[in-house]
């Protein structure tokens, strides 16, 4: 049996009926991902050792008659802006590269105590700013399924590993994009849940107010098993919250809405790839019998831009800490504090970084303030409010995650706009805080992977799970 | 209003951030140029009475009582570059007179 071709459910009751041990899991996926990262890059750390015993551990535990967590020895890969106590935690950046974390992530000790399997730490652009991978001092991440294109960013390792089989399931991070866009790239599956559901106690804090820990899985059963572990309020996250549970009913298909928003679908400016492979998910749902309605988000046109200048000024706000003086200092030759501060951000931080720092402390300083910032924060507010309107008529949005297919390595990497706007139909849902999945369409084997994007009302993530479970069923 | 940066304003904000850009500041520029010319499309809006949104969700933050964690504070500082006795070290940043002559 081809144990990679398991799902969580198996492998958790595999190993609770003694058909095979989490070791015997562990030990080939981690052979999987030790044969295929030097071609893929997914991992920046494989943490072999650590993995293995955590599994015989979770064996013991079995074969001492506890009961197999829901996770029970499922190999998992944590983006490496994700703490784990006494492993290096680098945020793919030349200012971390020796940095071991002093403590552990909340969704690190919630993984481990339901039982899974941490294999290593996941490649990324660095610190979370970009949307290919390409800003990673510890190189490229390729994309498992054309290893001439990028898997998508920030959290391409995550994907990737998941794509090609390194792990079972993974953890990113998503500010705007950053779990959904990969997991589009890379044909699985990827979750942003509401804001406030998952706690960011141990994630490095990039853009404080849109930040979220999601999952990756191969199927919408997988992601939700995994989001179901790391969901929660924890105290040591102020704004994580426990919310509504409840889901919605299938029992009537036609009873459910999809909208259809003109502004996140437009019949222009889509790839060829992507407008065929969307026609074609649209014509799922409707002939699954769920009604498809067309709605307009007016100020989502604006997104964003909005996106960019709430980013860079929490950004610039958020990466102070790393001053030489705390974490890591990357250069020695200093004479004064200024310095030291100067030189370990000038050597130390990335081209993207740098970029949305400066125009972050341009966002914000005096003069500009109101101007950007200020303006931003109430467009935001007029986009937060285009989805509520939206959602008074229709139970969950539909769109493409990404305008294109994966694009080749270096096609945008010197043209910073172009970049971003690989980014346009992730952002507006970080800045109104909504839950987002996304799905691969189905019938693409031999293809680029096209990911498809449902939007949920705020703390209705389970909505997203259950209409996601019945297009991957097909009934 | 169209806003112009210059490289006086890449030189200013560089010095604000605390970051050595040695020789990039024609790219920055040129790349701050063109991300800032496109916020300029938010003065289209009219924003007039609409409330700041701060945060991604309306909800109160929960609050805890600040507890000291000794060990976890032993642990951080200890994995920073220069410590004596749990303190941070930095370069001495006032002189006396005496040193001052």
């Amino acid at each position: 049996m081809d144990k990679k071709t398991l799902d969580i459910k198996a492998v958790r009751d595999g190993i609770s009926q003694k058909l095979f041990s989490a070791e015997e899991i562990a030990k080939e996926f981690i052979r999987e991902a030790e044969e295929k990262n030097p071609e893929i890059n997914a991992f920046i750390s494989i943490n072999k050792e650590e993995a293995l015993e955590g599994a015989r551990k979770t064996d013991k535990d079995i074969e001492s008659g506890l009961p197999a967590g829901p996770l029970c020895g499922v190999p998992m890969a944590i983006k490496d802006n994700i703490l784990i106590e006494g492993e290096t935690c680098t945020a793919a950046s030349k200012l971390l590269k020796d940095y071991t974390a002093s403590y552990s992530a909340t969704v690190i000790e919630k993984l481990k105590e339901a039982g899974a399997t941490i294999i290593g730490k996941t490649n990324l652009d660095e610190f979370a700013m970009g949307s290919s991978t390409e800003n990673s001092a510890f190189g490229v991440t390729r994309n498992p399924i054309d290893t001439s294109r990028v898997p998508g960013g920030s959290s391409g390792g995550s994907a990737a590993a998941v794509s090609a089989n390194m792990a079972l399931g993974a953890l990113g991070s998503d500010t705007g994009g950053s779990i959904r866009l990969p997991a589009s790239f890379c044909g699985v599956v990827g979750m942003k849940p509401t804001y406030g559901r998952v706690s960011r106690f141990g994630v490095m804090a990039m853009a404080s107010s849109l930040d979220q820990i999601g999952p990756f899985g191969k199927s919408v059963s997988d992601a939700e098993e995994i989001y179901s572990v790391i969901k929660g309020q924890d105290k040591r996250d102020s704004t994580s919250k426990n919310a509504l549970e409840s889901k919605i009913s299938l029992d009537d298909p036609s009873a459910i809405s999809i909208g259809i928003p003109e502004e996140l679908f437009p019949t222009d400016g889509l790839d060829k790839e992507t407008a065929e492979a969307m026609d074609e998910v649209v014509n799922s749902f409707r002939s699954l019998g769920m009604n498809i309605k067309s709605v307009s988000l007016p100020s989502v046109k604006y997104a964003l831009s909005v996106y960019y200048i709430v980013t860079c000024a929490e950004v610039s706000t958020n990466m102070a800490r790393f001053d030489g003086i705390r974490y890591s200092r990357t250069d020695e030759t200093y004479n004064n504090l200024r310095d030291i501060y100067e030189k370990t951000r000038g050597v130390g931080f990335g081209d993207e970084v740098k970029r949305r720092i400066l125009l972050g402390t341009f966002v914000l300083s005096a003069g500009y303030y109101d101007a950007y910032y200020g303006k931003a924060q109430k467009v935001r507010r007029l986009i937060k409010d285009d989805f509520e309107k939206a959602f008074e008529s229709v139970d969950v949005l539909l769109c493409p995650t990404s305008p294109t297919v994966p694009f080749k390595f270096g096609e945008k990497t010197d043209d910073p706009m172009q970049m971003y706007l690989s980014d346009i139909f992730t952002v507006p849902v970080n800045l109104a805080g909504l839950p987002a999945i996304t799905i691969p369409t189905k019938g693409r084997e031999g293809k680029l992977p096209v990911g498809f994007q449902l939007i949920g009302k705020q703390w209705r993530d389970n909505d997203l799970f259950e209409i996601g479970k019945f297009y991957e069923r097909g009934n | 209003m169209a806003q112009k940066i210059t490289r006086d304003d890449i030189k200013r904000l560089s010095a604000l951030a605390r970051i050595d850009i040695g020789e990039k500041e024609e790219t920055i520029l040129k790349d701050a140029t063109e991300i800032i010319g496109h916020f300029e499309e938010l003065n289209q809006i009219d924003t007039g009475d609409v409330d700041p949104m701060t945060g991604a969700t309306s909800f109160a933050n929960q609050v805890d009582y600040d507890k000291k964690d000794d060990a976890l504070i032993r642990k951080g500082i200890s994995s920073f570059p220069e410590t004596e006795d749990g303190l941070l070290v930095v370069p001495k940043i006032m002189t006396s007179e005496r040193e001052n002559g």
